[in-house]
């Protein structure tokens, strides 16, 4: 069935590599390509492009000038709506949303989204992007950095191992809970084709991988890999999905970490207290899994359970696409990898498959509305809950 | 005299430099807080005023980080007696949330700068 005069996805794609031999821009190219091949519109017809970057994923850059100029020249898109976003992997679900709106506004009618690059640049560097102040000190973290990095840490796992010990030590949670939600995920990633990870992972296994950051485990974590994902909004495209933004909210928070009140609650208490949408009405949820405990503070953040229920809940839920809470269906970042150090186009890219019926082994059966949260930065700034379904 | 950046970071070396921790405090809505702004992140207010710490506090949390080549650290979030909390690494230790530690000032690429350690004795934590 298509919609008319709806501003709605009209094509998606993505590539994933662990590691991508040739530059970045080529590797974003083919994702553009296929993304608007499956939309059916014309390339010329793209007229707005919305998009992230961190240093370091574009070929090991650490600034490029005029970003979206740089993208813009190498693909060719005359614009007349662009913007830069910029709050890591959250930023994709934001695309969406502000695609629709400047597409509703006549502002362009053809939004390409693009998060990407490549994270073996980072990681051939020997740092994780949030250190990549260590290969370049014309990057900053914050405006304190004088008094901040002068210390040993690995961040952004160490600062979430923060809270994983913390979370712990308020609630009892235990490393085998953290442990199961992995399992769980890995799970789910058996049926889909696209996942890095597919073989059986048990309790066992993510207990005895190395430590990396105490009680966060090697098989806790995501693997940041090369790839893109691209989605594009269209105004009256044929092939226009019957998905529309159902609820959306946004929080960005300001303080560092140790000033907030406590460490164990994210700005997803907020933002989707803002999108304030019913969860008994959602029937697939994709929660931002850059580590297990990311995952688990979300479930208590959005509300499927009290704050520290987490542990629990994982214990007690079915996260299969049949299951009561099927959570992360396609596995996940942590099975897919984590491109350009984002997981933000992983989770909207599964829950576009499984409402589009796309989710092949893996649907979950009718499912007419996926929820997605979306965390962004090392220190948990930024949180986006974007609800999209069937139009109302 | 509304402060600067440029001098709370003169007030904190040269507090670093004798051992003691600075954090500041504001006048209007008593928020404390280490990380140098010329305005309160709380209330917006410009009257602030520069303190000294106690040196002493507590682990709000902890993490050992195994990195490649580096000896482990211990990397924590610390909770000052005055109620604010900095990142640091605690030197040589297995600590517990709870733990009492005290600050000591270490040379680095950037002067001295404030690296805790547990308090011998101290009383269990909860």
């Amino acid at each position: 069935m298509h919609s008319f005069d709806r501003q709605l996805i009209s094509g998606h794609s993505l590539r994933i590599h662990k590691k991508f031999e040739g530059s970045a821009m080529e590797l974003l190219g083919e994702t553009v390509r296929s993304c608007v091949e499956d939309s059916g519109v014309k390339f010329d017809r793209i007229d707005g492009l919305i998009t992230t970057y961190l240093p370091g994923v574009f070929d090991g850059k650490t600034y490029l000038h005029f970003f979206t100029n740089q993208l813009r020249q190498y693909l060719g898109i005359r614009a007349r709506f662009v913007e830069c976003l910029d709050f890591g992997g959250a930023s994709a679900l934001s695309m969406i949303y502000r695609a629709t709106k400047a597409v509703a506004a006549g502002e362009a009618d053809n939004v390409l989204c693009v998060l990407g690059g490549k994270g073996s640049e980072v990681r051939s560097r020997g740092v994780t992007v949030d250190g990549f102040d260590g290969v370049d000190p014309g990057v900053t973290l914050t405006p304190f950095d004088s008094l901040l990095r002068n210390y040993v840490d690995l961040n952004p796992v160490s600062d979430y191992a923060l809270v994983a010990q913390r979370h712990s030590f308020l609630f009892g949670t235990e490393d085998r809970q953290r442990a199961l939600l992995a399992v769980k995920q890995r799970k789910n990633a058996l049926n889909n084709e696209s996942a890095l990870y597919r073989d059986p992972l048990t309790e066992e296994a993510v207990l005895s991988s190395p430590m990396v950051c105490d009680p966060l485990h090697m098989l806790e974590a995501v693997y940041p890999v090369d790839g893109f994902h691209t989605f594009l909004v269209s105004r009256n495209s044929p092939r226009n999905m019957d998905i529309d933004v159902l609820a959306y909210g946004e929080a960005h928070w300001h303080e560092l970490p140790p000033e907030l009140p406590d460490i164990v609650t994210t700005p997803a208490s907020e933002s989707s207290k803002r999108a304030n949408f019913e969860l008994s009405k959602v029937d697939c949820f994709q929660l931002y899994d850059s580590f297990t405990i990311t995952v688990m503070l979300q479930l208590e953040d959005i509300g499927l359970t009290k704050k520290g229920g987490a542990g629990k809940l994982v214990e007690e839920s079915d996260f299969s696409p049949s299951g009561d809470i099927p959570l992360n269906t396609g596995g996940g970042s942590l099975n897919m990898g984590q491109p350009a150090y984002m997981s933000g186009g992983v989770i909207l890219e599964e829950a576009i498959e499984q409402l589009s019926g796309e989710a092949s082994g893996r649907q979950v059966q009718g499912a007419k509305v996926a929820y997605v949260n979306g965390i962004g930065g090392w220190n948990r700034s930024h949180s986006v809950t974007l609800v999209i379904g069937e139009p109302r | 005299m509304k402060l600067t950046l440029n001098g709370i970071m003169e007030y904190y070396r040269s507090h670093f430099d004798r051992g003691v921790l600075c954090f500041i405090r504001c006048d209007d809505c008593s928020n404390v807080f280490y990380y140098p702004r010329d305005g309160c992140p709380r209330c917006g207010s410009v009257s602030l005023t520069l303190c000294e710490s106690s040196g002493r506090g507590t682990v709000f949390s902890y993490t050992k980080v195994h990195r490649k080549g580096v000896p482990d650290a211990v990397y924590a979030i610390v909770e000052l007696d005055e109620g604010f909390r900095l990142y640091t690494n605690i030197e040589n230790s297995e600590p517990s949330v709870g733990s009492h530690v005290e600050v000591f000032m270490r040379e680095t690429n950037r002067g001295k700068m404030p690296f805790f350690r547990m308090i011998k004795d101290s009383p269990d934590p909860q």
